[in-house]
């Protein structure tokens, strides 16, 4: 995959091209070279993620896929979904893509750069995942669990809050029922 | 105000709007279980962790000839033990998170 696409640069609020594309190895040396170092000075609740050993759990299934944000050659946010093995919680039975992982770079989050050098990733990130639900036949159904200081956003999206699940550290539990045609 | 899901395709007003509800959100954007992810809250949470009380009675005894001259007072031992409180709080809720994280996670 391939796929261009526009972010929102903060700092002079232009509109640039960016590449949503498949999870590649540069993106994994983005990921050590440059997020890492300042997500392991911050407190951010995904400052221990090795994006790395995700990305060699995902390759043992063809049940995960694995995208990267690209701008101004630096990766600007990853993910990893899983498209067979979860289920509805609002349609029980009724396959669903989930979000395994979600990430923004660090100079994209309000907590650790304030302004963010570029808005737009993650809501494009999420969006993708109901683009892939689409194509995949599940109706835009997707689920994810929110990070406690990214629940704001999820609940901006209209995602269903099903609140903590013990399962998950109490982690809550978002998702997004059959898209309306 | 377009946004094509199929062809995943957006016009710049969508996008607009998307980084406006992203700037009213004024959070992180991430998901996803990881071991420990969100362990360090409830551990620091847990008001018997690390003792305040036994700790003060150690600083108070160990600091008792600065606080007889008047070169410190009740409340300088108090914010200080505070501060212990806090670090050590810090240093082993991120311990406890790399070890589990370390055993368990991808």
């Amino acid at each position: 995959l391939q796929k261009a696409i526009k972010l929102l640069r903060v700092s002079d609020n232009q509109i640039v091209s960016a590449t949503l594309t498949t999870l590649a190895q540069k993106h994994l040396d983005d990921f050590e070279t440059y997020w890492k170092p300042r997500l392991q000075v911050s407190k951010e609740e995904d400052r221990y993620w090795d994006w790395e050993k995700k990305n060699r759990i995902a390759a043992s299934s063809i049940n995960y896929e694995k995208y990267a944000i690209e701008c101004e050659q630096i990766t600007q946010g990853l993910m990893i979904i899983e498209i067979d093995w979860h289920r509805s919680q609002v349609d029980p039975g009724k396959s669903i893509v989930y979000v395994e992982f979600l990430a923004t770079a660090p100079w994209n989050r309000p907590s650790i750069q304030k302004p963010p050098q570029f808005r737009g990733v993650g809501k494009i990130l999420l969006e993708f995942a109901r683009s892939r639900s689409v194509a995949l036949g599940y109706a835009g159904r997707v689920a994810l669990h929110a990070l406690p200081n990214a629940e704001p956003f999820y609940d901006k999206q209209n995602m269903m809050n099903f609140g903590s699940d013990p399962d998950k550290e109490d982690l809550i539990y978002f998702e997004w029922s059959q898209l309306r045609t | 105000m377009q946004f094509d899901l199929e062809k995943f395709e957006f016009d710049e007003e969508w996008l607009r709007e998307a980084a406006r509800i992203e700037e009213e959100a004024d959070c992180d954007i991430q998901a996803g279980f990881d071991w420990g992810a969100n362990l360090g809250d409830y551990i620091a949470s847990a008001r018997s962790f690390i003792s305040q009380e036994k700790l003060m009675t150690v600083f108070q005894e160990e600091l008792e000839g600065l606080l007889s001259q008047g070169l410190l007072s009740q409340e300088n031992i108090e914010m200080i033990v505070n501060a212990a409180v806090d670090a050590a709080q810090t240093r082993a809720r991120d311990l406890v998170i790399e070890n589990i994280q370390s055993a368990k996670s991808a």
